[in-house]
């Protein structure tokens, strides 16, 4: 297990009472896992913050609520999509003996030669791989070095990453996790066309519509008899 | 120009943009994302334009993601047209962006680089916003 300790307390506050607790400085959170309950608790923003901002989906974390501890994982993290404040934690508390998935981030580390020697741009693809494993055996991250990416169109893929032990990945082993490309070509100027020609696009014919059109069609006949038939009179 | 190809109705009504956005808030595909703070309408044109900055500072380096599309048709009247005879000709088309849209992503630059070339984006647009970062993904599965 990590060395990362959170600690929070069992918390009575639900639904619109989360504004009042919020303001006071702390954040909601909840505890679940196989065997366990749904635990509402609250976790003090100060401290906690910063950890949660750092934290991956496949970091354990020692989590002690009221004299009990609980060896959990980071599931999701609500924000404010404004101001990015925390709003809410899930933490998933994760069984000792039974194998579980979880999407490991991949971090790209070292200078890929098709980069440095010709200007070659790196593709990120995946920005984590989802494995299984036995929770003692989990890893925060897996480091993906990019030093056999010599020309330009190579990639890397999974089955080219070497997992740490105890690990299986669950997605396909040809799914690429970086390739560099080469750099785009320059965009051309085009003088700007005399503004868009909206009556170009095309309206999706409705039933009723077409209903009224042949209604249309039909009309003008009777008075084209009429016609014919005051020119038969003169 | 981004304008749709087809569309049900050839006219819309102006609509309210009340609130803010519930989808399009998270940066999906890049690392540094530009956020809009305000409501307001983005026309073709002007997402064109910052574009076209955005290609031009970061030269040829990284991607972009555009996260917005102008499917809004706006109507006008025809110059020194007496009122009524029905609702004006297209016109343009906008984006009707609220309060934590996500307005582009790019990935795959340096974030000084990145940092500058949303900043001179974002003066095409009439509207305040704010650049973003990737904080770290979650991701726990049973």
């Amino acid at each position: 297990m990590s060395d990362i300790e959170l600690k929070g307390k069992v918390r009575s506050a639900v639904g619109k009472g989360l504004f009042a607790l919020r303001t006071s400085g702390k954040i909601p959170a909840v505890v679940y896992g196989p065997g366990l309950d749904a635990l509402p608790i609250e976790l003090e923003a100060k401290t906690t913050v910063q950890t949660l901002n750092r934290l991956t989906g496949s970091t354990l974390v020692k989590l002690s609520v009221d004299q009990k501890t609980y060896s959990v994982l980071l599931r999701d993290i609500q924000r404010d999509s404004i101001r990015r404040t925390i709003l809410h934690a899930d933490f998933y508390a994760v069984p000792t003996d039974r194998v579980i998935r979880v999407r490991v981030p991949l971090h790209l580390a070292g200078i890929s030669a098709a980069v440095r020697d010709f200007s070659g741009i790196l593709v990120p693809v995946l920005s984590d791989l989802e494995v299984e494993c036995l929770p003692k055996d989990l890893v925060s991250g897996i480091t993906v070095d990019l030093a056999p990416l010599e020309k330009i169109g190579d990639s890397i893929t999974i089955k080219d990453i070497t997992l740490p032990p105890g690990i299986r990945a669950l997605m396909d082993a040809d799914d690429t996790i970086v390739t560099v490309t080469a750099q785009m070509a320059e965009e051309e100027v085009v003088a700007p066309v005399a503004a868009a020609v909206p009556g170009e696009v095309e309206v999706i014919e409705k039933g009723k519509k077409l209903e009224e059109g042949e209604e249309e069609e039909g009309a003008p006949a009777p008075a084209k008899d009429a016609k014919e038939s005051k020119e038969a009179k003169k | 120009m981004l304008m749709p190809k087809r569309v049900k109705w050839r006219k819309q009504m102006r609509g309210r943009m009340s609130g803010h956005e519930t989808r399009g808030t998270e940066l999906d595909f890049g690392e540094y994302g530009l956020q809009a703070l305000e409501p307001g309408w983005l026309t073709q044109r002007q997402i064109e334009a910052a574009r076209r900055a955005l290609v031009h500072s970061m030269k040829r380096r990284g991607k972009i993601w555009l996260r917005i599309f102008p499917d809004k048709p706006i109507t006008i009247k025809a110059a020194e047209t007496r009122m009524g005879k029905g609702k004006g000709a297209v016109d343009h088309w906008v984006a009707v962006v609220k309060p934590g849209r996500i307005i582009f992503e790019v990935g795959g630059l340096p974030e000084d680089a990145a940092r500058e070339a949303l900043r001179l984006a974002a003066f095409k647009f009439g509207l305040k916003t704010k650049m973003i970062a990737k904080i770290e993904a979650t991701g726990a599965k049973e």
